[in-house]
């Protein structure tokens, strides 16, 4: 059995890999693809530190579960923002939006 | 050993596509990398034991997501420049940033995993189906609230305008 801590280290890494994606790209996009790598990561996170409980990881799963909900309903809404903001404005880059006024 | 050695092929193939998809051009490509750090995601959670959870992860990401990415990509046809017009101005900066963050993220794991106890026995997909709908009820109901409201409002984003 591998140590938990190693799936947790991985996770952390793939994290910080897609954090700098998400800050340093252009794409809206491409900031919504690190969104979903960060969210999945954070899912293997409770899934391993969940299985050095003692409910066997039942705790872990059920939190990596609602993680996985957030996930699905957040890419839903971001590309249809994505998809609202390029028929207004011709292009999906994050260079124009830095004012909450729609 | 045999799970030594699947963690960390898995591993190498995650990193490797999670960069693969930040410093690929093409969109499409991009996508197509994103899908493979994700299904070796549902590898990582299978190893762990969490059978139903990866394939939930198989159907949901690998199925849906990266599907309805692709048809976006399509819709909005982004310009493709050099590697360096796909990056924001302040990529200097935020790199700096993600390396500030990293140092006490990382140290703080490592202190952490030194007190952690070995795994025990695992719990199973009917657990998880119990804990779900009995101890976990509410969220579960509320999660699926969460859902209904944001198909609502992508469609209401996404309609025609009239």
């Amino acid at each position: 059995m591998v140590p938990p801590a190693d799936f947790m280290a991985l996770a952390a890494i793939v994290f910080l890999i897609a954090m700098l994606g998400f800050f340093t790209r252009r794409s809206l996009i491409q900031a919504l693809m690190c969104l979903e790598l960060m969210a999945s990561s954070v899912a293997l996170t409770f899934i391993a530190i969940g299985r050095t409980m003692p409910d066997g990881g039942l705790t872990g799963m059920v939190l990596a579960t609602f993680v996985i909900v957030i996930g699905a309903a957040e890419i839903g809404m971001g590309l249809a923002i994505v998809m609202l903001y390029f028929r207004r404005h011709g292009d999906s880059t994050t260079d124009d939006i830095d004012l909450l006024g729609g | 050993m045999t799970g030594l050695v699947l963690f960390f092929g898995m591993a190498g193939i995650v990193v490797a596509s999670s960069l693969a998809m930040l410093f690929s051009r093409d969109f499409v490509r991009s996508v197509l990398f994103l899908l493979l750090s994700l299904g070796t995601f549902a590898g990582l959670y299978a190893l762990l034991d969490a059978t139903f959870l990866a394939l939930l992860q198989l159907f949901l990401y690998a199925g849906g997501v990266t599907v309805v990415l692709v048809f976006v990509v399509m819709l909005t046809h982004p310009r493709v420049g050099d590697f360096r017009s796909l990056l924001q101005r302040q990529t200097a900066y935020a790199t700096l940033a993600v390396i500030a963050v990293s140092v006490p993220l990382l140290d703080s794991l490592l202190r952490l995993a030194a007190t952690l106890p070995a795994a025990g026995a695992a719990a199973t997909t009917s657990d998880l189906a119990r804990a779900l709908v009995g101890t976990y009820a509410a969220p579960f109901e509320l999660s699926s609230v969460v859902l209904l409201a944001a198909l609502v409002g992508a469609v209401y984003l996404a309609r025609e305008a009239e």
